[in-house]
């Protein structure tokens, strides 16, 4: 997924010459043919996150259209000030790709570990957010970003997921439906965990569940009901499943856009990481499994 | 800090820092609050060319950020001002940084020094 990302940021780079590629310090060997060609849109400049926002809401000021990476939280937690004053304030198209969203840098421990960056990203107006659950919904995400005006935040997952989503999608960024349209159980995530889900619902499928709906929500800062508020009425039960903290993520905003809709929020539940900094050892796989994130957990939550 | 090193990466020759240096801050002097001397080093450490001006001195400042930077580096210019120049009762006084209440005395006090 990052490695589609950087190299669908190339890409554009060639064929626009105001998109421009600002890493911290990402390691040898990245974008090196961006490098090596588009020497004047490339930009390597060191663990300084706090002057990185500020230098790309410069960039974006003098008509740049900048995508830049780092570490989630080295963004949402260290540059959380300039993201809000530099960027936001003025709405600038800057495009923050944060690498590591969730548990994937657990065995880095809490430092890594980016479990609440869309609450904090939630508390900033004016920045879209985003994390995208394949290679193909990231790729054509950052495609369309080029003719949106706000900023973005996009979370990343490890890389390597399998690929749900198709090729070519004309809105990328709207929900997407799966399983039963009248389902009695409904799961939604973001990012990754779609996969968890979609493995649920087949595991379910088997067991002889068949009523069961996925939905993948590719941008939590507005909640589209428009496509599933159908399937959410006919649910039993709408769980929302997160790589993240309780509070402030996609539960939230699922839970705060149902209620001004006037839908029956009491079905809703969510299975979430815990309000805590993580300190178990462990790989990402490990900790969504230990938290209930993983598909059997899922399957369980429903058949026991 | 961070964007000062950066300045220096990208040889922004163009670009002038002015650090108005009145030595204080909202609750006393900075030598108290956090001292920050010492400044000149600390931006020369940066790679900035750095000057230090009487920043109430126009002619001394026109002087100063007309002059080109000679080695390619960004430039620093320590202004030392006395916070609340020229009206007797604000100088250098805390007091007066979130002074939301002004006495009629205060206000005469306040024409007299600025019309002397």
């Amino acid at each position: 997924m990052r490695q589609t990302a950087l190299q669908t940021v190339y890409e554009l780079a060639k064929k626009d010459p105001r998109v421009v590629f600002v890493g911290s310090d990402l390691g040898a060997g990245t974008l090196s043919e961006m490098k090596e060609r588009l020497p004047d849109q490339f930009f390597m400049e060191g663990i300084s996150e706090q002057y990185l926002v500020g230098f790309v809401a410069g960039l974006a000021k003098e008509g740049f259209i900048p995508f830049v990476n780092t570490i989630a939280n080295f963004f949402t937690r260290r540059a959380y000030e300039q993201i809000a004053m530099d960027l936001a304030l003025h709405s600038l198209p800057v495009r923050l790709l944060a690498s590591g969203g969730g548990m994937v840098y657990a065995p880095l421990g809490p430092t890594h570990t980016a479990i609440d960056d869309l609450a904090l990203m939630s508390a900033i107006p004016n920045i879209r957010i985003f994390a995208p659950g394949d290679a193909n919904e990231m790729r054509q995400l950052l495609q369309n970003s080029l003719i949106d005006s706000k900023p973005w935040y996009v979370r990343f997952g490890k890389g390597g997921e399998p690929l749900f989503s198709p090729e070519i999608q004309e809105n990328p960024e709207k929900p997407k439906i799966f399983g039963d349209s009248q389902p009695e159980h409904l799961f939604v995530s973001t990012g990754i965990i779609i996969h968890e889900s979609l493995q649920a619902m087949e595991g379910l499928k088997q067991r002889g569940i068949s009523s069961v709906g996925v939905i993948h929500v590719p941008e939590i800062s507005q909640i589209e009901f428009g496509l599933w508020r159908n399937m959410y009425s006919n649910a039993r039960k709408v769980v929302v499943i997160e790589e993240h903290i309780p509070n402030g993520g996609l539960f939230s905003r699922i839970l705060e856009t149902a209620h001004s809709l006037g839908l029956d929020t009491s079905k809703l539940s969510r299975r979430s990481l815990p309000f805590a900094y993580i300190h178990n050892y462990g790989s990402q796989r490990d900790h969504l499994k230990a938290h209930g994130l993983d598909s059997q957990s899922l399957i369980e939550s429903v058949t026991e | 800090m961070e964007a000062a090193a950066h300045a220096r990466k990208h040889k922004l020759d163009n670009l002038k820092v002015i650090v108005d240096y009145n030595n204080m801050q909202a609750t006393g002097m900075t030598q108290e609050v956090l001292d920050m001397q010492p400044l000149k080093e600390k931006w020369e450490a940066f790679g900035f060319e750095t000057f230090e001006v009487n920043g109430h001195d126009r002619i001394e400042l026109e002087k100063v950020l007309k002059r080109k930077s000679e080695s390619g580096r960004p430039q620093c210019i320590i202004a030392h001002t006395v916070k609340g120049k020229g009206i007797r009762r604000a100088e250098n006084s805390s007091i007066w940084h979130h002074k939301a209440k002004i006495s009629a005395e205060d206000i005469q006090i306040l024409k007299t020094d600025l019309s002397s």
